[in-house]
């Protein structure tokens, strides 16, 4: 009974030993990783500033997941940083070009910017040269909007509801 | 006698200054305090620029169902004071969602300007009274005032005023109010209260001389109109 117990105690011992070695080794070899689920954890609960604690140093690494990019864009919107969202996004269309969402959110950094020709041209460009997007236009229509265009926008409600080709 | 011939003087003097102040000069920081007024293009950027279409967490990659493209087109047709259009795309939305209080406020709102109280006023009693917003209220009072319905206007200004302290605009409406229903204690004290933090307002400044000359306090009023003049 004496040596049963002793040699649970053992692999009991054996096992929280691998578990707090592997962690440790995780940490030390793969500290990219650490950050990334920290900042996944963050990010998930909306608490976007600490999430961009964790993300901005991956964007030092040579981390390749486009989904810290993602998350720090829309993270640095929702807290105001309009200035780091927009080259986050312009690094993230370089490396993904076909982004759509990439360039609607990059659009929409820009008019947040005051920017509004910047984000109206690079939406009329993605509308001309990609799939005709309803999300893209709808963005279009909003930023028309937004800088006084109202004429120019209702044409493009107009097109989202199909009521105008 | 002297005294007797200068209390007839300075009524005259005091009737001939308001006359003349009611044709000269309108400048007051305080306006549009008559009529319903399209805040549409000035306030447009703000009102549609609401955060929960901001790209939160993939929302912006998520579906903008029709109903949500069409409430936004409906607002920029009113912008553009093309009010049949957008009441008629506001009624496509109601028909849509009935229970987005906010679209039948702002479908109120768009008929008010559109000069069509009484269809405001009836798409407005379709909303519970606990949702309607505040601006939307001073809006209804001012259609109560309108309709000379001082009784229902009151408590709309009032109740506003209680939680915007700080909106001059609406207490002018009050003052002036109250000026009609001859509370002229009550008047002056608004439009003391306005003077407070527009001690400048000319316009303002000689409505409350006018109001203070309707309560038979002509050396005030008196007083009042030479600030303006200086």
């Amino acid at each position: 009974m004496e040596r049963y117990l002793m040699r649970r105690f053992f692999f009991i011992i054996f096992f929280v030993s691998v578990a707090f070695l592997t962690t440790a080794a995780y940490h030390v070899f793969k500290p990219q990783w650490v950050l990334f689920r920290k900042g996944e954890n963050h990010f998930l609960k909306k608490e976007y500033s600490k999430a961009i604690t964790y993300y901005e140093p991956l964007t030092n690494f040579d981390f390749k997941k486009p989904e810290v990019l993602r998350h720090l864009g829309i993270s640095y919107i929702v807290t105001g940083h309009y200035d780091k969202a927009s080259s986050v996004y312009e690094k993230l269309i370089k490396i993904q070009p076909e982004n759509q969402e990439a360039v609607i959110k990059l659009a929409y950094v820009y008019a947040e910017q005051g920017q509004f020709n910047t984000a109206i041209d690079l939406l009329k460009l993605l509308l001309e040269t990609g799939p005709d997007t309803r999300l893209a236009r709808i963005y279009l229509a909003r930023i028309l909007t937004w800088s006084g265009q109202f004429e120019d926008a209702i044409n493009e409600y107009r097109k989202v509801l199909g009521e105008k080709k | 006698m002297k005294l007797c011939i200068d209390k007839p003087l300075r009524i005259g003097f005091a009737a001939a200054l308001l006359i003349f102040t009611l044709i000269i000069s309108d400048v007051s920081l305080i306006n549009g305090s008559e009529n319903a007024v399209n805040p549409a293009p000035q306030k447009m950027f703000s009102s549609m620029r609401t955060k929960g279409s901001i790209p939160e967490t993939g929302n912006i990659t998520g579906e903008i169902p029709d109903w949500m493209a069409r409430w936004e087109l409906a607002k920029v047709l009113s912008y553009v004071k093309k009010y049949d259009e957008s009441v008629a795309e506001y009624r496509k939305v109601i028909q849509e969602k009935p229970a987005i209080h906010k679209v039948r406020i702002e479908l109120a709102n768009v008929l008010f300007w559109w000069g069509k109280p009484d269809e405001a006023l009836i798409e407005l009693k379709r909303v519970p009274n606990d949702a309607i917003d505040e601006k939307t209220k001073v809006l209804l009072a001012d259609f109560y005032i309108s309709q000379k319905n001082y009784k229902k206007a009151e408590p709309l200004y009032t109740g506003y005023l209680e939680k915007h302290p700080e909106d001059d605009r609406v207490r002018l409406r009050l003052a002036e109010m109250l000026s009609w229903l001859k509370r002229y204690d009550e008047s002056l004290a608004e439009y003391k209260t306005i003077l407070k933090s527009r001690p400048d307002d000319i316009q303002v400044r000689r409505k409350y001389a006018f109001v203070l000359s309707w309560a038979g306090r002509y050396p005030e009023a008196i007083k009042e109109l030479r600030k303006t003049l200086k």
